[in-house]
């Protein structure tokens, strides 16, 4: 049997491990206020920092915290400094009500910006809809998010619109008739962007001849070409993430395809030109911004955040930062910082001019965007229209 | 009726506090964040101690149990979402989302309703993996549950693609309401429910076959364990709590996301359950709670330090495991501590009472009341019919034919590797005879498990005494009282009067037998640490306790001293007087066999080469060839075998 | 036809990864009786050195087919190597101390282990979140024709990789005195050592020769589909142990057919209309190849003494 007084000492050694060092974390000062005066106001930013949707959270969180510097020098929200709260939801659908009970309840924010995973986002309506803390989504595309409160809102555009773009550059532009659909069936972005794309493509007159799935743990995508492939296609869609996408075009270049593939603003980052080098060439896909966007607010940001962290921004960054800027701004149009009058404040924002474009809210909550068709060539990126709807 | 007052005030406080702790945080308005971080604990003491049931008790391995949750939370999303929109369209809105006390108490149904449909799926897919799984030993449960939590996931994507084309299913929003009973009282009663309804059933002597099993399968089976039925009620009473865990959580947010549930989530659940001490239930429930608001502590960290919360976790996972690897807690219970405590309180006469000299003669009154009175009538006669194994292409035994008439005591013998305890395994129903046949009373046995045979009134002892040895002297015949209960499991849940009764019978029982074997005084130690030839006379003990008609021993004086030897002999008569038996012995030692036995069969290679009584044994030549080799000359060897 | 061809080309070398990785579960299994969930994640280990040694010697941007071969054979030693090292650690530090306590410490232990590479993996300095490419080298040949269908020169190099070092193994396992010590291990631990085995020798061995063959699984992977990322291990270490369960957990043979049959069958249900059904269908195999065979397909389960 063993000795109980063995189990206390084992107890108070794990406990206390945990406890110091959480403890020795939570006391690293935060970063101090700026010019303006007076209590700060908390805006709380929900992201997956952790996790398989790390790369998205980290990018997003980076935006949110050049925006929350960017507002401090020019003097704060209504005279007050702005200071951001991050909660890392570690990319899991049942941490994120515990990290917006955290946010609303014991760091007091006013407003929350996040997430970036559609799926999360939706976990995350309940709690801000019952405390009245207004959501916005810097990049969940899913049409549904926006439908289940009146708190949350989008500074991006939705699937439908993306999915309709794709379809019709790739039928008007590229010329192409017959499409293999290859889904991330682990994605519900995917799944969407893949409905949407299917539906007016076969409305413009073109096929959809073959539709495949994989999951975006896989690694090995032989299979699944091989068969899209079979089917003789000259328009490859890949709905899905960067993180397979790169792997499935060089897979797919390899058993001999040479036609054009196109994709959403899942593809957005640089691994991906790392890991499909020069496979990419002749594909396009969608997105929010172009780092060829010749306004100087961009080109600034772009140098920011390229001195700080090595890297060309990707969507994610720029979307951050936009959505804690309209979130400033509705703070300070509405002059307070209760929920519900942010949250008016939010729905009237109009002709907000963003680094992706000009944000203006509609009924449903969401923001009309425009949208640019990024090509790549040499394993780079460059910006092969600036859609306009027809 | 003071025990049943008792139990009835500790159910009622395991209603009422939860309750009583949800008023008082509205009441002082405990911030929303605490009331979660306290739901969360509630939901996650329910999953490990469903899991402990399992892993701790049992000593079955289920390592995809998160799927039991996602069909608990997508079943009972799904029935939300659907059903209960069309019953509450009709419904006046103030009924619903209401503060009052009425409107609580409707949404409190109906997330019961909906909690219920959830625990049904994950009962139902229980059974659909433990039926098979489980009849199995070793590893199969882990592996099943493994690739049962994999396809549970797989087949709601592609349901919730085919249907939805999205990855999770989202409550509708106009029943919001329904998150709103997700709440500390609701966490905490169903935590305390299941701790009450694990721990009843565990201190019982129904539910200690449990551990019985997880410290030997075999053993357990052979004193009448229906090993199969009680994992599987194991299995599904555990999985069951992690689809209702699974209800709640998905009320709470809304959403049912079989993603959640894959075998990281999995992992999680058994981390505290095993950090706890496996077998702990105070263990299991203190180490989750603990863990639950630990992590929870950690969402303070800055974000560049997120990432190092993973690294902290792993790390402390992996140092507790080396440094006390029976867990936090180990075995202990909150019921031991006390002991413990008290114990202390008196310094000197604290242990249990010092070891009765082994040798200790003058048995007590025999003719004991209850399960052991015998059946009043004389053994059923057991035959065996040119019984025959093979494994592969070896034959074990060869055409053995025995009949054991009534009372007597029959001696099994002949060289290692004969088939003795071959033989003894076909007839107890360990392994299946190849050819040939086993009559009770004129009804085969073959084809019948180890437990039904006992059922049957054949018990036994193992050659490698086979006990369950972290159990103390007192449960493991306990344990063998099991199969005469008349009360089952729901009686140990709801602990009934009747139970009560047959407990402090059984109790009755077990130490009588125990007085009758030397053994009283050591009742409550621990098994594994007795003395070789106390361990063996309490596997003969642990036999009759299950009052069998024939009893098998295994090689019983084995390591005994010539003294045990002796008392062994005169205890075998004994037994065989008291309780009415027939005996069928294996033994190596001569003494003991030509001492005791009255008829002697002679094994060799498979072969019954001899038979009769023992004087005729002794001369029979080819018994002394079969021990010693062949003859030189014609000098008999008789002699050594005296 | 020519879909079969090239699907079971496909799967033959998918499989055959597998069965590289499904070993390792399968030798440790054997010796420690113990399932090594950080096996997938040495797996990815190995990947990542290689990864590494490809970057380091700019393999890719030479046009030199010897200095390419020379790196080809660096990224495997390193490769090796480190995975020796890692598996030595693994088996010392974290397994040793236990080998006297139930087996489900082990367990939890093994995921630990599991859990801390792919964190300590994950953070920025060491390796990221994302997965980055495999610098890439372009193959003398192009995509050969058979028969109608396409096949690609990597796959056939893996293949014949594959089976090489699947010989070494068998070669160690049957013809080595070190083989012979891990058989006699596998029977048992405390007979092997009345014979003179030195069982804690050869369980270090055994966790050596397991974590070698990740290794070279995962230099596979790497140059085969050019990516890699530090959860890369998770999906591969449940695919190979599923497939090591299938085979016979325990059995070597066992181990290489499972893997092969594993990525046969996950080929032809992900190429075909069916492909949503991968997962499930891998599955439910192994439960109803289990309730068949319980021993797994080439394994046997050997009647408890009593």
């Amino acid at each position: 049997m063993m000795r109980p007084k063995q189990a206390v000492v084992a107890w108070l050694l794990a406990g206390s491990v945990l406890l110091s060092v959480c403890a020795a974390w939570a006391a690293e000062p935060s970063a101090p206020a700026a010019k303006p005066s007076g209590a700060p106001i908390k805006v709380g930013h929900l992201a997956s920092l952790t996790g398989s949707e790390a790369n998205f959270g980290q990018s997003c969180d980076r935006g949110v915290q050049i925006a929350a510097e960017e507002r401090n020098a020019a003097g704060g929200v209504l005279g007050r400094p702005v200071e951001i709260s991050v909660v890392d939801d570690q990319s899991k659908n049942q941490e994120v009500n515990n990290c917006m009970m955290k946010l609303i309840q014991q760091d007091q924010v006013v407003a929350v910006v996040g997430e970036i995973a559609s799926s999360n986002t939706m976990a995350a309506i309940p709690t801000a809809q019952k405390y009245k803390v207004p959501l916005v989504t810097p990049g969940s595309t899913n049409p549904e998010v926006t439908k289940r409160g009146d708190y949350v809102f989008r500074i991006c555009y939705t699937d439908e619109y993306q999915g309709r773009v794709i379809a019709r550059f790739a039928y008007k532009r590229l010329g192409t008739k017959n499409a293999a659909v290859i889904t991330d069936q682990a994605s519900a972005y995917s799944i969407n962007l893949s409905k949407i794309f299917t539906d007016e493509f076969t409305k413009l007159g073109g096929k959809v001849a073959v539709e495949v799935a994989y999951k975006k743990t896989d690694s090995e995508y032989n299979a699944q070409v091989n068969q899209a492939l079979q089917a003789k296609p000259d328009l490859l869609v890949l709905t899905g993430y960067y993180t397979n996408v790169g792997n499935i075009v060089q897979t797919a270049r390899k058993a001999g395809f040479e036609g054009p593939c196109v994709g959403g603003d899942g593809w957005d980052a640089d691994t991906l030109y790392q890991i499909g080098g020069k496979a990419l060439d002749n594909t396009y896909f969608t997105n929010h911004y172009t780092p060829d966007d010749p306004n100087p607010k961009v080109q600034a940001f772009i140098a920011k955040y390229k001195s700080r962290h090595g890297a060309v921004p990707d969507a994610m960054a720029i979307l951050g930062y936009d959505a804690a800027m309209v979130v400033f701004d509705a703070i300070q149009r509405a002059g307070a910082t209760e929920g519900p009058k942010i949250r008016d404040a939010l729905a009237a924002t109009k002709d907000f001019v963003g680094l992706s474009g000009t944000i203006t809210i509609d009924a449903e909550r969401n923001a009309k965007k425009n949208i640019v068709v990024v090509g790549i060539k040499d394993a780079k990126q460059y910006l092969k229209e600036a859609w306009k709807d027809e | 009726m003071p025990v049943q007052l008792r139990n009835l005030v500790v159910l009622l406080a395991a209603l009422g506090v939860p309750l009583l702790a949800q008023y008082l945080a509205d009441r002082f308005a405990l911030s929303p964040y605490a009331q979660a971080v306290l739901f969360k604990i509630g939901m996650n003491v329910t999953l490990a101690v469903g899991l402990s049931l399992i892993i701790g008790f049992a000593g079955q391995f289920s390592i995809g149990h998160a799927g039991f949750m996602s069909l608990g939370s997508f079943f009972s999303a799904a029935f939300t979402s659907f059903v209960l929109l069309h019953w509450t369209a009709g419904m006046d809105p103030a009924l619903l989302s209401g503060d009052g006390f009425g409107a609580a108490f409707v949404r409190g149904g109906l997330l019961l309703g909906s909690m219920f449909v959830g625990t049904l799926a994950a009962a139902v897919g229980s059974i659909i993996v433990g039926v098979p799984s489980l009849r199995l030993r070793g590893d199969y449960l882990a592996i099943a549950t493994l690739g049962f939590g994999e396809i549970v996931y797989n087949l709601l994507l592609i349901y919730l693609q085919k249907n939805s084309g999205d990855t999770a299913l989202y409550i509708d929003y106009r029943l919001e309401f329904m998150s709103r009973p997700v709440n500390i009282a609701s966490a905490w009663i169903l935590a305390l429910l299941a701790i009450l309804v694990v721990r009843n059933l565990v201190s019982s002597t129904t539910g200690r076959a449990l551990p019985a099993i997880r410290e030997d399968e075999i053993a357990a089976s052979a004193v009448g364990v229906n090993t199969t039925r009680y994992k599987l009620l194991a299995f599904v009473l555990g999985s069951v709590l992690a689809g209702a865990a699974g209800a709640l959580e998905s009320h709470q947010t809304l959403t049912a996301n079989p993603a959640s549930y894959r075998f990281d989530r999995s992992i999680e659940l058994i981390v505290p359950v095993v950090l706890g001490g496996s077998g702990s239930l105070t263990g299991c429930v203190l180490a989750s709670a603990a863990f639950t608001y630990l992590l929870e502590l950690l969402r303070d960290l800055p974000s560049g330090a997120q990432q190092y919360r993973t690294i902290l976790y792993a790390g402390v996972l992996v140092l507790v495991m080396i440094l006390r690897p029976q867990g936090l807690m180990g075995r202990w219970e909150l019921g031991d501590l006390a002991a413990f405590l008290r114990r202390r309180g008196k310094p000197a006469g604290g242990r249990a009472a010092p070891p009765t000299p082994i040798r200790t003669t003058t048995p007590p009154d025999a003719s004991a009341p209850g399960f052991l009175s015998g059946k009043g009538t004389a053994p059923p006669r057991l035959t065996c019919e040119a019984l025959t194994i093979r494994f592969g292409g070896l034959t074990a035994v060869n055409k053995f034919s025995l009949c054991l008439d009534a009372g007597e005591i029959v001696g099994l013998i002949g060289p290692n590797g004969a088939g003795k305890t071959t033989c003894f395994n076909m007839i107890t129903g360990v392994y299946r005879p190849s050819a040939g046949d086993i009559r009770l009373a004129d009804r085969s046995l073959v084809g019948c498990n180890c437990a039904a045979i006992n059922g049957r009134g054949i018990a036994r002892t193992f050659q490698n005494i086979r006990l369950f040895g972290d159990l103390t002297v007192l449960d493991n015949v306990r344990i063998a009282l099991h199969a005469h209960l008349t009360t089952g499991v729901p009686a140990a849940i709801f602990r009934t009067p009747r139970f009560y009764h047959e407990e402090r019978l059984a109790r009755q029982q077990a130490m009588h037998l125990l007085t009758l074997f030397d053994l009283a005084g050591l009742a409550s130690e621990v098994a594994s640490s007795l003395p070789y030839g106390a361990q063996r006379r309490l596997e003969i003990a642990r036999a009759l306790a299950t009052a069998p008609r024939i009893l098998c021993l295994d090689e019983p004086a084995a390591g005994m001293n010539p003294a045990e030897k002796r008392d062994l002999m005169s205890l075998i008569r004994r037994i065989r007087d008291q309780f009415g038996l027939t005996i069928l012995l294996i033994e190596h030692d001569m003494r003991v066999v030509m001492g005791v036995c009255e008829r002697i069969l002679v094994l060799d290679y498979g072969e019954t080469i001899a038979e009769g009584r023992p004087e005729d044994i002794r001369d029979n030549p080819r018994v002394v060839e079969a021990y010693l080799g062949k003859p030189l000359g014609a000098q008999p060897a008789a002699k050594a075998l005296a | 036809m020519d879909w079969f061809i090239s699907q079971t080309i496909s799967g033959l070398t998918l499989g055959g990864v597998y069965a590289l990785i499904a070993l390792g579960y399968s030798l440790v299994y054997g010796v420690l009786k113990l399932i090594n969930f950080a096996h997938g994640d040495v797996y990815m280990v190995g990947a990542i050195a290689a990864f590494g040694t490809a970057c380091a010697f700019g393999w890719g941007q030479t046009a030199d087919e010897y200095v390419r071969s020379g790196v080809m054979l660096a990224m495997l030693a390193v490769a090796v190597v480190s995975c020796l090292g890692l598996g030595y650690v693994i088996e010392r530090f974290a397994y040793r101390p236990l080998r006297r306590a139930p087996r489900l410490n082990s367990l939890i232990t093994a995921i630990g282990v599991s859990f801390l590479l792919e964190s300590i993996f994950q953070l920025p300095g060491v390796f990221g979140a994302s997965p980055r490419g495999f610098p890439q080298c372009e193959l003398p040949l192009g995509p050969i024709r058979l028969a109608g269908a396409t096949v690609r020169l990597e796959q056939l190099l893996i293949l014949g990789g594959t089976l090489f070092f699947l010989l070494v193994c068998r070669y160690i396992i049957l013809h080595t005195r070190t083989g012979l010590g891990i058989r006699a291990t596998s029977f048992h631990h405390d007979y092997a050592r009345l014979m003179g085995v030195n069982v804690d020798r050869i369980t270090s061995l055994t966790f050596l020769l397991g974590s070698g063959l990740a290794a070279v699984a995962g230099v596979f992977v790497g140059l085969y589909q050019h990516q890699v990322d530090p959860l890369m291990g998770v999906n591969a270490g449940l695919k190979a142990f599923t497939a090591a369960v299938v085979g016979g957990i325990g059995n070597l043979a066992g181990a290489v057919l499972g893997g092969i049959l594993m990525g046969l069958s996950e080929t032809y249900i992900a190429g075909s209309a069916f492909s949503a059904f991968r997962d499930a269908f891998a599955f439910a195999l192994l439960i109803l190849i289990l309730l068949v065979r319980p021993g797994g397909l080439l394994g046997s389960v050997a009647p408890e003494k009593v």
